[in-house]
C-alpha cells in the first residue's frame, strides 16, 4: 500500500510539428519555474545512505553533493543548463530530466521513491517528503501533459494530481522494496559498514554522460529561450512608449529578429509584405507579453522567498558521523524546518495547479474562448428576459461586456463602494451571478464538446476562473467584513483551542493505537490555510490534509503491525476525532470566519461531493470545539 | 435541453460506532471488504452510480462518526441528504436501541421525503445474534422503513439495499436546477418566493 503521486501513461504518436510547438512552450514555461532545493538522504539500490541536495529546476532534478565542487571543465560543460547559483550548493553529480521519471511514490510520510526509465530506482528520505514528491510530480505532469494532445483542452493535470490513488501492491518487486523499507525504520540497527563505505562509493560516481548527450541534442530549445528573452526586452520598452504601440512593436520585433539567427529572417520578410499578418501577430504578441509579465512578477516574489530558503539550508549542519545520519533518518523525530519554508512549499503545490492551467490556456486558446464566453452568456441571459442581479444592472452591462479585464474588476469595486452598507447581501448576489453564468456557459460548451468528462472538467475550470475573476478582487473587503462579524466567536474558539491543546488524545476520542502517531505533518498542511485566498484553494488544502491523515494512519499501521480491535479499516469513526485533533494543533486563527466564508462562497455544486464532505467535517469539528465541555 | 452533470444524491450513514458503516459503503462502492488486511481506500465520501428504471442514479455516500460525543454534530452531516441508512449490529442489542434513537431523530428533523432504511449488519455472524429479525422487521413496518439484514463481509443484500433506495428516491433529476441554490443548507429567499408565486398562478388558472 503506497501513495503513488505520479505515474506515466502511454503516449500516442504525434505530429512532429505539434511536438516542436509544445516543446517550445514547455521549455519556456519550465525555465520560468522557480528553483527549489531540498536536503535529502539518498538511499540507493544497495541500501547506502548519502546526504544529498536535490535541486529542482527547469532543466531537471540536480543531484548535488554538498561540500564538494565541480571542476572547471565540468562547469563549462554544464554551463548551458546551470547558473552560478546552482554550483554554489556543491558538486552537481547528475541531472535527471523530468521525461526520464516514470513514477513517483510516497512510501512513507518522509520517504519518496523515484523510478527512472533507464536507471534503477532511488529512495530519498526528506523531512519535506510530501512536498518534494508533490513538486516533482507537478513538474513531471507539466512536461508530460503538455505533450499529450489527445484532447483539445488538456485538463488532466487539474484532476490527476489532486487525485492520489492508494494502490495495493501485488508486484513482488514492490513488496521487496517495502520489506527493505521496514528494515530502515529507526527501530532496527543499521549496519555500520555500509555507512563507512559511503565515501569510497561517492568517488565512483561520475557525471552521467548519457544525460549530457541528451541535453546537447536539445540545443534548439536554448535558441528558443533566446527568443523569449528578446520578447521580455520588448515588454519593458513598450511600457515606456504606450502611445505608438503598434509601430514600436514592429520596430522592436524587427530589430530583435535581425539579431536572431537565420531561421527568423524569412518571417521578417513575410511581415514586411503583409500588414494584416502583422496585426494578427501583434495580438498574439500582446498575449504572450501579458503572460510573461504575470510570470515575471510571480517569479520575483518567489525568488525572494527562495533566497531566504537557500540561506536556511546552508545553516543546517550535516555531520559526517554515522550516528548523526541515523538520527536524521528517525521518522518520529521532530522536524527542523521552519514554518515559512513549509508554507512556501505548500504554496508551490497550490500554485502549480494554476500554473499548469495558465499554460494550457495559452497554448490551446482557452483564454480567447473564455473572453468571448462571458459577453455571450450575458447576451443570452438578457435575451431570455432573465433578471440579472443588481451588479450587472447597475453597471449597465457596459463594463462587464467590454473585454478588458481591468474594467470588470473596477466595476465590481465600484459596486462594492456603493453597497458597502448592504454588504451582507453581497454573498447571495455574487452566488446568484456565478450560477447564472455557469448554467449558460455549460450550454455553450456543450455545443463544442462531446464528452461528458470534458464538460465536467471545463466546468471546474470555469468555476475557478470565476472565483479568480469575481471573488479575488473583492476578497479583502469580504474578508474584513466576515472577520468583523465573527470577531467575538473567533476569539471564543481561539481561547478554547488554547485550553484544548493541553488535553490528552483520549479527550478527542482517538483510539489508543493511533495516539502515538506524529500528526504534525497533517497540522502543518492544514496550516497553509493562512495563505489561501479563494474558496477552491481552501478546499484543496482540506483534501490534501485528509489524504495525509489517511496516509499517515495507514503507513503507521503497516509499519508497526498493530492489531486493531475491530478491523484495519480507517473508518469514519476514526477520521473525525483525528481531524479535530489536527485542527486544534494547526494554530489557525479566525476559524469561524473561514468556515463562514467557505460556506458562502464556495461552489455549491461541489457540496454534495468529496470536497463538500471535508468542508462539513471542518465545520463540524469547529462545532465540536465550540461545544466541548470540561475545559 | 438542460445540462445534467452527475449531481449526486446524498446518502448519509448513521449508527453506533463499530457496526460496520464504512465497511458497508466500501462493499457497495468498491466491492471490497477488509477484515485483516489494510484498507487502501482513503476517501470517506464514496460515490457510485446505479442504473434503475432507465435512469442513472448517482450516490454520494457520507460516512459519519458514531461515537456518543459526536452525535450532536450529526445534523450538519445529514442536512440536505436524500436518504439515511441507519445501521445496527445484529450481535449487539445496544446498537439496535441506538438505531431506534436515530430513526426518531430523522423522523423529527429530516426532510419530508427522506428515505430511511434500517439495516441489521453482520448477518454472517448468525450464531451470536442478539437482535431477533422479527423484532426489527415489525419495528420497520410500524415506522415505514426499508428493512434488510446485510453482511458487508459476504456482500449479502448490500446491492439490494442501494437498488431499493434508488427506486424509492423521488425523481432525482427533476430537482437539480432548484437544488443548486441551497445545497449547503443556505435557504435562499428567492426560491421560497418563487414557490409562492407558482402557487398563486395555479390558483388563478
Amino acid at each position: 500500500m503506497n501513495l503513488i503521486v505520479f505515474e506515466k501513461q502511454h503516449l500516442r504518436n504525434e505530429n512532429q510539428e505539434s511536438q516542436k510547438a509544445s516543446r517550445k512552450l514547455l521549455h519556456n514555461f519550465l525555465s520560468s519555474t522557480p528553483k527549489t532545493t531540498y536536503s535529502v538522504t539518498k538511499v540507493n539500490l544497495w541500501g547506502k545512505f548519502q546526504h544529498r541536495i536535490l535541486r529542482l529546476t527547469g532543466v531537471g532534478i540536480f543531484n548535488i553533493r554538498p561540500k564538494q565542487q565541480n571542476s572547471e571543465k565540468q562547469k563549462q560543460n554544464l554551463s548551458k543548463f546551470c547558473d552560478e547559483s546552482d554550483f554554489a550548493q556543491g558538486q552537481i553529480s547528475s541531472i535527471h530530466r523530468y521525461s526520464e521519471i516514470e513514477k513517483v511514490t510516497l512510501l512513507e510520510a518522509k520517504l519518496v521513491l523515484i523510478e527512472f526509465k533507464t536507471k534503477h530506482p532511488y529512495r530519498y528520505f526528506c523531512d519535506l517528503g510530501f512536498f518534494l514528491s508533490k513538486e516533482i510530480a507537478s513538474r513531471c505532469s507539466i512536461e508530460f501533459y503538455l505533450f499529450d494532445r489527445r484532447n483539445p483542452f488538456v485538463f488532466k493535470t487539474m484532476t490527476n494530481f489532486k487525485a492520489m490513488n492508494y494502490v495495493t501492491q501485488k508486484n513482488q518487486y514492490k513488496k521487496r522494496i517495502e520489506k527493505d523499507f521496514i528494515d530502515l525504520t529507526p527501530d532496527t540497527n543499521l549496519p555500520k559498514k555500509m555507512i563507512n563505505n559511503e565515501n569510497s562509493n561517492e568517488n565512483r560516481e561520475i557525471i552521467d554522460l548519457e544525460e549530457n548527450e541528451n541535453l546537447n541534442q536539445n540545443e534548439n530549445l536554448n535558441q528558443n529561450e533566446n527568443l523569449n528573452q528578446n520578447e521580455n526586452l520588448n515588454l519593458n520598452q513598450n511600457e515606456n512608449q504606450n502611445q505608438n504601440q503598434n509601430q514600436n512593436e514592429n520596430q522592436n520585433q524587427n530589430e530583435n529578429q535581425n539579431q536572431n539567427q537565420n531561421q527568423n529572417q524569412n518571417q521578417n520578410q513575410n511581415q514586411n509584405e503583409n500588414e494584416n499578418q502583422n496585426q494578427n501577430q501583434n495580438q498574439n504578441f500582446n498575449r504572450i507579453q501579458n503572460f510573461n509579465r504575470i510570470q515575471n512578477e510571480k517569479n520575483q516574489k518567489i525568488q525572494k522567498i527562495e533566497q531566504k530558503k537557500n540561506l536556511q539550508i546552508h545553516q543546517y549542519p550535516h555531520s559526517e558521523d554515522p550516528e548523526d545520519n541515523r538520527e536524521s533518518l528517525d521518522i518520529s523525530s521532530q522536524s527542523i524546518q521552519s514554518d515559512d519554508e513549509i508554507l512556501y512549499a505548500q504554496k508551490l503545490v497550490i500554485n502549480y495547479e494554476f500554473y499548469t492551467f495558465k499554460t494550457e490556456k495559452e497554448s490551446y486558446g482557452i483564454i480567447s474562448k473564455f473572453d468571448i464566453l462571458i459577453p455571450c452568456t450575458l447576451k443570452l441571459l438578457s435575451l431570455k428576459g432573465i433578471e440579472l442581479s443588481e451588479i450587472i444592472l447597475e453597471n449597465k452591462l457596459l463594463g462587464i461586456m467590454s473585454q478588458n479585464f481591468k474594467w470588470k474588476i473596477l466595476n465590481f469595486r465600484r459596486y462594492l463602494r456603493i453597497n458597502e452598507e448592504n454588504i451582507s447581501n453581497l454573498s447571495f448576489k455574487i452566488r446568484k451571478f456565478i450560477q447564472q453564468i455557469r448554467i449558460e456557459t455549460i450550454k455553450i460548451f456543450k455545443e463544442t464538446e462531446t464528452e461528458l468528462e470534458n464538460i465536467e472538467r471545463s466546468y471546474k475550470i470555469i468555476e475557478r476562473l470565476l472565483e479568480e475573476m469575481i471573488i479575488s478582487p473583492v476578497y479583502n473587503k469580504i474578508n474584513e467584513f466576515i472577520k468583523k462579524k465573527n470577531e467575538s466567536e473567533d476569539q471564543n474558539i481561539h481561547d478554547r483551542i488554547q485550553k484544548l491543546k493541553e488535553k490528552n488524545f483520549d479527550y478527542f476520542g482517538l483510539p489508543n493505537q493511533l495516539s502515538r502517531i506524529d500528526w504534525s505533518l497533517c497540522s502543518r498542511i492544514l496550516r497553509t490555510f493562512n495563505i489561501c485566498k479563494l474558496p477552491y484553494e481552501y478546499l484543496n488544502v482540506l483534501l490534501t490534509t485528509a489524504d495525509s491523515v489517511f496516509h499517515t494512519i495507514n503507513t503507521y499501521i503497516l509499519n508497526h503491525d498493530i492489531q486493531r480491535e475491530s478491523n484495519k479499516l480507517v473508518t469514519g469513526d476514526d477520521f473525525l476525532p483525528v481531524f479535530v485533533y489536527v485542527l486544534v494543533n494547526s494554530q489557525i486563527e479566525n476559524l469561524v470566519s473561514i468556515s463562514q466564508y467557505l460556506i458562502d462562497y464556495s461552489d455549491p455544486k461541489e457540496m454534495n461531493h468529496e470536497s463538500g464532505y471535508y468542508l462539513t467535517t471542518f465545520c463540524s469539528s469547529i462545532q465540536f470545539i465550540k461545544s466541548s465541555e470540561n475545559l | 435541453m438542460t445540462f445534467v452533470t452527475p449531481n449526486a444524491s446524498k446518502i448519509v450513514i448513521l449508527g453506533d460506532s463499530g457496526v460496520g458503516k464504512t465497511s458497508l459503503a466500501l462493499r457497495f462502492t468498491h466491492n471490497e471488504f477488509h477484515d485483516l488486511e489494510l484498507s487502501t481506500v482513503g476517501a470517506k465520501c464514496f460515490t457510485k452510480s446505479v442504473h434503475v428504471a432507465d435512469k442513472d442514479v448517482h450516490f454520494s455516500i457520507w460516512d459519519t462518526a458514531g461515537q456518543e460525543r459526536f452525535q450532536s454534530l450529526a445534523p450538519i452531516y445529514y442536512r440536505n441528504s436524500r436518504a439515511a441508512i441507519i445501521v445496527y449490529d445484529i450481535t449487539q442489542k445496544k446498537s439496535f436501541h441506538e438505531a431506534e434513537r436515530w430513526v426518531d431523530e430523522m423522523k423529527r428533523h429530516g426532510d419530508e421525503d427522506l428515505v430511511i432504511a434500517l439495516i441489521g449488519n453482520k448477518s454472517d455472524l448468525n450464531e451470536y445474534r442478539e437482535v431477533k429479525m422479527k423484532v426489527a422487521q415489525e419495528y420497520a413496518l410500524k415506522n415505514n422503513l426499508i428493512f434488510l439484514e446485510t453482511s458487508a463481509k459476504t456482500g449479502e443484500h448490500v446491492e439490494d439495499l442501494f437498488m431499493k433506495i434508488a427506486e424509492m428516491l423521488p425523481s432525482v433529476h427533476a430537482k437539480i436546477p432548484e437544488n443548486l441554490d441551497h445545497n449547503f443548507g443556505i435557504v435562499s429567499i428567492s426560491k421560497l418566493e418563487e414557490k409562492e408565486k407558482r402557487k398563486e398562478k395555479k390558483n388563478c388558472c
